[in-house]
């Protein structure tokens, strides 16, 4: 694995720093959240307490049998309303959904419809009657006659007196209801009396009609129910629906509806964010006063990176969906427990918006401190904590990631820059040593006060041993070669004196293979110090400035007589092309590859001495008709006899002579290499050169 | 008159070797293993030709340090480098300090004796004014051969016995290229092709000193030198 990708790994690694400040960030969450259902159940507590006892702020009876029920069919369960409703009959100002309607079906299918609101003082009732057609009282003459009789709507209910009442509205004509009472006079003669504390309006829908009604809550006790006497035509015989029992009109249905002074109460706990709700033991709801929209509160649109956090990490912590799913009802399970006694606090996702609230309520006790005689829930939304947590979460991650981001960008730097200075170490090893045996003598980053530029030094020591080491073998040679001379020369010279002298003719022919040894071992020197003799000639060699169009001009006319087997071609582009360089060397570089040219093409082909100028470069090219070299040799060719020529089939004439053009070429500051002409014609040899602009 | 040749080398078989090829050709010949006993030796009397191998016993370059010394006694002494070194700069070196040849061990004692002749003929050559040796005026060139003298625009240039005549034979036909070899010939000295290059280079050093726009000498490459006017 490359270092950089290891790096970045690493670099990756460090987004469990996020992670990490997510589990603190939820650890927080989950402590505020807790503090939060403690300050609330608190809070419910002392609420309770305060009401403890207080009946009379509570309800209607709620003592009597039958209390504990829930609400049922008949059971009229009035619905908090945000704004006094205006009595118009129209449905904007109430709740659109709620199950608090109550319906009623007549036996010939009429149906009815009832729900009921309160604010304020007021029970407000919306009286609906979808598929009927209102039919009017005639407005003038006896209103209790018969035949005088249209629809009517009956209220029933207990008053605070302990009787009964019954108030009948009628529809004179299209606008207000007015309330009316029959009142028995003298010899039971009913008498009509106006109701002025009930009204009302009513409107024709397009099917059916409704009526909005409005009643005192002080009017009103524990039992309470509506009666329409639906008629088909005015005087017909009436069909009665509703919740009063259609003998008597006695009231059949509760009324769950907290006194008139609950909400007054109430309202001197409200705050912004906090609902306060009391209900009935059975869950139904007596006041409420709610100041959980406040709109401040409510957490603003959130950036797109904040919610993908959210997403991330879940809305943890709530325990569950309140069973209450509009506004103005307890959670069912909350009220089940507290009617049992218990306070209980939990944090519950509210409405069809999933709104997230702390909910908290506690038993109302009575003043025996036994029975339980209601219920009070506080909310509170969790938007003020959970904006909290959003921003500190978003801040968090934010930083962290920048942080990481930052730390992967870092770690890709170091190990970029780290890996490039290892290549280049690589690079600087794989070419410390040239394939003639040339070290470079400079590493690089050996300044370098790091472990990399201890390695660099330490190559470079390395290179510094193996070069004395290399230069002590080149040396090897020369001085073994002085060396041996000496006695070389003493073995020879006796040699040439015993020819001098008169000897036997038996001697003579000894003599003579010891000069052929002595020779031959004479020639095997020279080869041996022969390259050094040649380097040390090229880099004494003095440089001038000189035009070699016109020295090759002159050196091709002289190989012309040199070699008349040999067929020389001349091309060059013209002109002056000035080199700063050696001549006499030049001259010796391409003796040798004339030499070379000759000896490897048969007679009377054609040597082609080629010069091109190029921007910065002369080439000098000398094609050969010769037979192609094998590739592996083409560069081989140019080395020294020295450097592991075990090849003898070479002669040593052969690779000295090319090993110097090379030498001669980069002397130049260029350099010579061989290639096959393509299609086998024949090998060129290629010398290139630095050109000279100079002035 | 036998001609006497000193010859200092510290290796004995090889200077006795030397010797008696010398002595066969008729020369008197004096062995000397060291610069301080040839020294002492030449003090007293000078011969006629000596060969000095480099390398002399402790001293490296004691070879050098005797010709140095020699040259001293005397400007005109034929001298003869004589060494196992085949280097060019040794070879640049010996000549420069004045040495007439610069021969490597690895010569047959044929070869050798047959170039001592070749120094003692030019030697001869130069006490035995001819016809052929008279004034030579080209140019600016102006060549005293009497005297061993050249002058370029009337001043002098100072040129070793080797290089006067090279000199002389290139400046004697002007445009005729002139090899190597027959520059050897002219200055009666058998020398490799690199030995003439560094001649050449060297008179032309001299004649530039003299005179900076000198360009007589040119090289006709892959033949030889030739002599424009």
């Amino acid at each position: 694995m490359l270092i950089r990708t290891r790096l970045l790994l690493l670099g990756i690694a460090t987004l469990a720093l996020p992670w990490a400040g997510c589990q603190y960030a939820r650890e927080m969450e989950s402590s505020l959240r807790e503090a939060e259902r403690q300050s609330l159940l608190a809070v419910a507590e002392t609420i309770a307490t305060s009401l403890q006892g207080r009946r009379d702020l509570l309800s209607r009876d709620l003592s009597g049998a039958g209390a504990r029920l829930p609400p049922g069919p008949r059971d009229l369960e009035p619905v908090p309303l945000r704004a006094e409703p205006q009595l118009d009959a129209l449905v904007d100002d109430w709740p659109r959904v709620t199950t608090a309607w109550r319906a009623f079906e007549s036996r010939s299918g009429e149906r009815l419809r009832v729900l009921g609101g309160t604010f304020d003082r007021y029970l407000y009732l919306l009286v609906e009657a979808p598929e009927d057609v209102l039919v009017l009282d005639r407005t003038l003459g006896d209103a209790l006659a018969p035949e005088s009789l249209g629809d009517r709507i009956w209220l029933g209910f207990e008053d605070a007196s302990g009787g009964t009442t019954q108030i009948f509205l009628s529809a004179p004509a299209t606008g207000a209801l007015q309330g009316r009472r029959i009142a028995t006079r003298e010899l039971g003669r009913p008498e009509l009396l106006d109701e002025p504390r009930v009204q009302g309006s009513w409107r024709r829908l397009a099917q059916g009609w409704r009526a909005e009604l409005r009643v005192p809550l002080s009017m009103l006790g524990a039992r309470f129910g509506v009666l329409l006497d639906d008629r088909d035509q005015r005087g017909a015989v009436a069909e009665p629906l509703g919740s009063l029992a259609t003998r008597d009109l006695q009231p059949l249905g509760r009324l769950f509806a907290g006194a008139p002074d609950l909400r007054d109460y109430l309202e001197r706990f409200s705050q912004p964010g906090v609902r306060l709700i009391a209900a009935t033991t059975a869950g139904a709801t007596l006041a409420e006063v709610d100041e959980l929209a406040t709109p401040e509160l409510v957490s603003a649109p959130q950036a797109l990176l904040s919610r993908l956090y959210r997403r991330l990490l879940g809305r943890s912590g709530i325990d569950g969906r309140s069973s209450a799913n509009e506004r103005g009802r307890i959670d069912a399970n909350q009220a089940l427990t507290a009617a049992a006694g218990r306070s209980e606090s939990a944090v519950l996702a509210v409405g069809p918006l999933r709104r997230i609230v702390v909910a908290a309520a506690a038993p109302i006790l009575d003043t025996d401190r036994r029975s339980v005689i209601g219920v009070l829930q506080v909310s509170q939304t969790a938007d003020r904590w959970l904006v909290l947590r959003d921003r500190a979460l978003t801040r968090l991650l934010n930083l962290t990631l920048l942080i990481t981001a930052a730390a992967i960008i870092a770690m890709l730097l170091f190990g970029g820059w780290l890996s490039r200075r290892l290549g280049r170490l690589r690079r600087a090893s794989e070419n410390a040593l040239s394939r003639d045996g040339v070290l470079s003598d400079r590493f690089p980053d050996s300044d370098a006060r790091d472990e990399l530029g201890d390695v660099s030094r330490s190559f470079e020591t390395l290179l510094g041993r193996l070069r004395d080491y290399t230069s002590y073998l080149r040396s090897l040679a020369g001085k073994l070669s002085h060396e041996i001379r000496t006695p070389l020369t003493i073995v020879r010279s006796s040699l040439e004196n015993l020819e001098a002298v008169p000897h036997s003719s038996e001697a003579a022919p000894y003599i003579v293979r010891a000069r052929q040894g002595t020779e031959r071992l004479d020639a095997i020197l020279k080869a041996m110090s022969a390259a050094t003799r040649v380097e040390e000639a090229i880099t004494s060699a003095e440089r001038s400035r000189f035009d070699l169009a016109a020295l090759l001009r002159e050196a091709v006319k002289a190989y012309r007589s040199a070699f008349p087997q040999r067929q020389f071609a001349f091309d060059e582009p013209g002109g002056v092309l000035h080199l700063y360089g050696a001549p006499d060397l030049l001259m010796q570089l391409l003796d040798k590859l004339i030499d070379n040219a000759v000896d490897f093409s048969a007679p009377d082909s054609t040597i082609t001495v080629r010069l091109q100028a190029h921007s910065d470069q002369l080439t000098v090219d000398v094609d050969n008709e010769g037979p192609p070299i094998a590739d592996e040799m083409l560069d081989q060719l140019f080395e020294s006899l020295w450097q592991a020529r075990a090849d003898r089939s070479d002669t040593p004439h052969f690779g000295l002579g090319l090993y110097i053009v090379r030498l001669i070429a980069r002397f130049h500051g260029g350099e010579a290499f061989a290639l096959n002409l393509p299609s086998g014609h024949g090998v060129r040899f290629r010398v290139r050169l630095t050109r000279d602009h100079g002035n | 008159m036998r001609k006497s040749i000193a010859i200092v080398e510290d290796e004995t078989s090889i200077r006795e070797n030397y010797a008696a090829a010398f002595a066969r050709e008729g020369y008197l010949v004096r062995g000397y293993a060291n610069r301080a006993e040839a020294m002492a030796a030449f003090r007293t009397r000078l011969p006629d030709l000596v060969v000095i191998d480099i390398s002399l016993e402790h001293e490296p370059e004691g070879g050098f340090e005797l010709c140095r010394e020699l040259r001293n006694l005397s400007a005109e002494l034929p001298l003869i480098f004589l060494t196992a070194r085949d280097s060019e700069l040794d070879a640049v070196s010996g000549l420069r300090l004045g040495a007439d040849d610069f021969l490597t061990k690895d010569l047959s004692l044929a070869h050798l004796v047959a170039r001592v002749n070749a120094l003692f003929r030019r030697v001869d050559a130069l006490r035995r004014p001819s016809d052929a040796q008279q004034l030579l005026q080209r140019g600016a060139l102006k060549i005293d051969p009497e005297r061993l003298q050249v002058e370029w625009n009337g001043v002098a240039v100072l040129l070793s016995l080797t290089e006067f005549w090279i000199v002389h034979a290139l400046a004697k036909h002007p445009g005729h290229v002139k090899n190597r070899q027959q520059l050897m010939d002219a200055a009666n000295v058998v020398l490799d092709d690199s030995t003439i290059t560094s001649h050449i280079k060297r008179i032309r050093r001299k004649f530039v000193a003299v005179d900076r726009s000198f360009d007589a000498i040119q090289t006709a490459y892959g033949m030889g030198y030739r002599w424009v006017e």
